[in-house]
């Protein structure tokens, strides 16, 4: 084995060819919901991810792969404002177990890609993340 | 790029990322500015198609935002940006069933196997024109390892080859890299 087989191959950055921040700042900027409505938001994500479970693929145009980064995406968007400000050090132990839990679920999904079940497990996991937070900081993240 | 008065660079990727965690777009955009050029870097040597590049690398970064909070600094941050892009890279490429188009696990491949890849006409002819004819699972096999980092496991389980089989595809891929570098 030659010296080129053997070293890494050293690529140059690459720079967009207009500036991306401006799109990406769109996205990662929202209005947020008035204090007191977290419950109500809870809510509508528990249908709005039993929605999206309830979609055939055929519908989605996606695999359940995709459908399960449409869910993450979609939680993390509705957790996001909860989990701004630190979180009461006996909640984190539980937010810990349930971010492993999905990370888990995440992991199997990519190596199953074809096992429904999976995707039960990732919307249990993210209701149970909900209610936890709901439960634990009732006054909620929200911020007007 | 903003520094930060009296923070080392370790230090200063924290306070950027404590920053952002709370909300702070300012904070994050230092975050962009820092590996945006990466990112790109990974996802145009992925797809081969500029714009859509572009557009991934805007999703990452979406996606980074969103998931930030859930970085222990248990790796570098640069590390762990460059997963996270790559996987946002990979989900899209699998949703578009380009992986399907791959050459079966065990084909094999010499310099004149070099069915040309959806290269973005606006801007990619100019850039790395040798990574452009590399067979596509040799350049993704070498594009995840030496540039996003994965091992041979983790390639093998994105790639669905057998480790070893990435591990020899690499070795392949670089020594193309380097003879058809050496034709330029």
């Amino acid at each position: 084995m030659n010296n080129d087989e053997q070293t890494p191959i050293s690529f140059a950055e690459l720079a967009p060819r207009q500036d991306l921040w401006p799109g990406i700042e769109s996205r990662i900027t929202r209005r947020r919901p008035w204090k007191g409505f977290a419950v109500g938001m809870a809510a509508s994500v528990v249908v709005a991810l039993s929605a999206i479970l309830a979609m055939p693929a055929s519908q989605t145009d996606l695999n359940l792969l995709g459908r399960a980064d449409a869910m993450l995406a979609q939680h993390q968007v509705t957790v996001a404002p909860w989990l701004e400000q630190p979180v009461a050090s006996d909640v984190q132990p539980a937010l810990d177990s349930l971010a492993s839990a999905e990370m888990q679920i995440m992991q199997a999904l990519h190596n199953e890609a074809e096992n429904p079940a999976l995707l039960r497990m990732l919307a249990r996991v993210h209701r149970q993340r909900i209610d936890l937070l709901v439960k634990t900081q009732p006054q909620g993240r929200y911020i007007s | 790029m903003q520094r930060i008065a009296g923070l080392s660079g370790a230090d200063q990727e924290r306070e950027l990322v404590a920053r952002s965690c709370r909300g702070d777009t300012a904070a994050f955009e230092q975050i962009y500015r820092r590996y945006g050029n990466a990112v790109m870097g990974i996802a145009w040597r992925l797809t081969l198609d500029r714009a859509r590049a572009e557009d991934l690398t805007q999703e990452a970064f979406v996606q980074i935002w969103q998931q930030l909070d859930a970085f222990r600094f248990e790796s570098a941050l640069a590390t762990w940006i460059h997963r996270v892009a790559t996987h946002v890279v990979l989900a899209d490429l699998r949703r578009s069933g380009r992986r399907q188009r791959l050459v079966p696990v065990d084909a094999e491949y010499t310099l004149d196997d070099t069915a040309a890849p959806n290269v973005d006409p606006a801007g990619g002819r100019d850039i790395e024109q040798q990574l452009q004819r590399l067979p596509e699972r040799a350049r993704m096999v070498l594009v995840l390892h030496d540039l996003a980092g994965f091992t041979h496991e983790e390639i093998g389980e994105a790639l669905e080859i057998a480790p070893g089989t990435s591990k020899a595809q690499l070795f392949r891929a670089r020594r193309m890299y380097r003879e058809l570098d050496n034709e330029q």
